[in-house]
């Protein structure tokens, strides 16, 4: 099953290597009627100009790699759009690629493409990830964080002011009435979930007279909602919280199917909001109030920030941070009301 | 500037070929040298090229995966069953998004081709089947993942998308619908074809039946809200009583757009049904009827129907083709 080879093709034109060479990267130097027989051999022969061949010599493509956590999650989705849309404009090619919040899996997708030699990475991670792509780097493989703040000004990143949103979120809920907040999300160690508790918590500080709840679920999917609404549902109604403020729409989606078929009346008696605004927070079972993150120019503003790096122009901000903004639909309007 | 091979042999103070064994043949090697290989390698920031190796050995472990429309959960489960595949054979999935587009869907082929991928999975939507000839001609083969090869050349996995359609179809027509509608499109996409073609025949089984097809361009839930606006703004008299959307991201725009209107109910005035059973039609405001795919198998299927076709190049193609199943929820009734 051997692939087709320049050599194969010069034997069958009858030319040099040199000069089948010379057919795909300067075709001015080779005669008409030899630059006929190598495409004839080409043609019969099936044979591919590998990119990988070339990449050899000019050390790059016209790829970039987009790692995710989990692109089924509609957040991820939704920047990966954006990121295509502007890399299409640029005559570049995304890659997508899913660590499923694994070290593991993420270690080695960041291997494979490198080894693709793609151009430059953009990597969504809920993990500690800016020393491994400090190492990545400095092999050559520039990147750009994306929903992190870099620490380093070498590390570009395009993230979400999300202390900022989790202060939005609760104040939301403590406007509406409530005052005994569950928090669900984790684990802490993930830099997106502490600085949206850390807003939250913050907000609660200052109002005074309400209390924070932190329930641990680090399986942030609907699945993992779902299980957390079971165990609220098995409280006594007195110790459930009266406000949720899910650190994902996922999250609080599945907190909300459980609890409203468990009879429990939302939003008046107990008010939830997500994170993130997905598309289906507004389809869903009561529309969902959220802090969204959703900037129109948010993928565009990422790829943009990688090719300034890639191509060494000036940066003058490597860690841009969008502002979110509170959705507030059904799910909080009208907690308390008879 | 890469580093090569032979800066991380001088480094190590060993031959390229020693380092060339260290990369490829570790058994053959003195622990002492592979130590100062692997010193040297890290030190210097060598990476491995794949691209390289690929030329000389043949094999990569990267399967290429391109489907349809990222957005669409169907397509990122299936791709997850895939990856969970890939993985019990130490293989990576790299995933290319089309977005129903022809000359997307052809570059990530040309890319996958050149970089010598392990083999490719493919939601085709334009012709593929001379492309994918041509890959498999120079030994990367390729399995069509939830449509049918229509000339049974390559291996595929897919639902019976017209009994699918039927089995919607039917559905509505027991709750006592009468003038149906499907919605979907491009219409030349042919999962849509099939599943208008098994609700066409479930409305020709009955009759005093009627169907309309609504054509969209895309199947995401923009179109459908478009859509379910349109019928909001229609006379009662002109409105369909059951809607049967192509997938669930349209079905979630329809009832989207049918909400809008005040006093427009779901099923009692409008009965809809979609189509994948993809995670948010539970939650949806009015939780959705659907016809699953069982799409996470799907994609480990076809992962495992690639491996086998790489064993044995020779073995006629398979074709798997997965039952639809109902799943009845309150945006049908009762």
């Amino acid at each position: 099953m051997s692939r087709v080879g320049i050599r194969d093709v010069a034997a069958l034109a009858n030319v040099a290597v040199g000069t089948v060479s010379n057919f795909l990267n300067h075709p001015d130097r080779v005669s008409a009627d030899k630059a006929q027989r190598i495409q004839f051999a080409i043609d019969s022969l099936g044979f591919v100009p590998s990119s990988a061949g070339r990449q050899l010599r000019l050390g790059v493509s016209s790829v970039i790699g987009y790692l995710a956590p989990d692109v089924s999650n509609p957040y991820f989705a939704e920047i990966a759009e954006g990121v295509e849309r502007r890399a299409d404009e640029r005559g570049v090619t995304v890659f997508l690629a899913n660590s499923h919040r694994s070290r593991d899996r993420e270690d080695a997708y960041l291997r494979v493409f490198e080894q693709h030699r793609v151009q430059g990475l953009l990597v969504s991670s809920h993990l500690p990830v800016e020393e491994r792509l400090a190492q990545v780097r400095k092999r050559g493989t520039p990147s750009v964080l994306i929903g992190q703040k870099g620490r380093s000004d070498e590390q570009p990143s395009v993230s979400l002011d999300d202390v900022s949103g989790g202060r939005k979120a609760l104040e939301h809920l403590l406007d509406v009435g409530c005052r005994r907040i569950a928090y669900v999300g984790g684990p802490l160690g993930i830099p997106q979930v502490a600085d949206r508790l850390a807003g939250a918590s913050e907000a609660v500080r200052l109002f005074g007279a309400a209390t924070i709840e932190v329930i641990d679920m680090p399986d942030r999917t609907v699945r993992g909602g779902r299980e957390v609404g079971a165990a609220l549902l098995a409280r006594p109604p007195e110790l459930r919280p009266d406000g949720i403020f899910a650190v994902n729409d996922l999250l609080a989606l599945g907190i909300m199917q459980v609890l409203v078929q468990g009879g429990v009346d939302i939003p008046r008696q107990t008010a939830i909001i997500g994170y993130d605004d997905n598309e289906f927070a507004e389809v869903s079972l009561i529309p969902l109030t959220s802090v969204s993150g959703r900037h129109d120019s948010f993928g565009g503003t990422v790829v943009d920030l990688l090719f300034d790096t890639i191509e060494g122009r000036a940066i003058a901000d490597p860690h841009h941070m969008f502002e979110p903004d509170l959705v507030i639909r059904a799910s909080t309007e009208g907690f308390g009301r008879a | 500037m890469t580093v090569s091979v032979r800066e991380v042999a001088a480094h190590a103070g060993v031959s390229v070929g020693t380092v060339s064994n260290v990369l490829n043949h570790r058994e053959r090697v003195a622990p002492e040298s592979v130590r100062r290989v692997n010193e040297a390698i890290e030190a210097l920031g060598y990476v491995r090229n794949d691209a390289a190796r690929q030329l000389r050995a043949g094999q990569s472990t990267t399967v290429g995966l391109v489907v349809l429309d990222v957005r669409n959960p169907f397509f990122t489960e299936m791709a997850r069953g895939a990856e969970q595949e890939a993985e019990r054979h130490d293989l990576a999935v790299i995933l290319g998004n089309s977005d129903e587009d022809e000359s997307r869907e052809s570059r990530y082929l040309d890319l996958f081709e050149q970089q010598r991928v392990r083999g490719v999975l493919i939601s085709p939507y334009g012709e593929v089947g001379p492309r994918l000839q041509r890959l498999r001609e120079r030994g990367t083969p390729a399995v069509l993942v939830d449509r049918r090869s229509a000339d049974g050349v390559f291996s595929s996995v897919s639902v019976d998308d017209e009994k699918g359609g039927w089995l919607a179809g039917t559905h509505l027509i027991e709750r006592s619908r009468r003038r149906l509608m499907f919605v979907g499109g491009p219409a030349d996409l042919r999962q849509i074809e099939d599943r208008r073609r098994g609700v066409e025949r479930a409305v020709r089984e009955r009759s005093g039946v009627t169907l309309e097809v609504f054509a969209t361009s895309a199947m995401q839930v923009a179109d459908g809200r478009a859509v379910g606006e349109e019928i909001a703004a229609r006379k009662a008299s002109e409105r369909p009583d059951g809607v049967f959307a192509g997938n669930d991201l349209l079905a979630l725009g329809v009832l989207q757009g049918l909400l809008q209107s005040p006093g427009l109910r779901v099923p009692e005035d409008v009965a809809l049904i979609g189509f994948d059973d993809i995670d948010f039609a539970a939650a949806a405001v009015v939780p959705l009827s659907s016809v699953r795919q069982p799409s996470r198998i799907m994609g480990e299927t076809a992962l495992r129907l690639l491996l086998d076709e790489e064993a044995d190049p020779g073995r006629p193609v398979q074709q798997v083709v997965f039952e639809p199943e109902l799943v009845v929820r309150a945006s049908t009734g009762r």
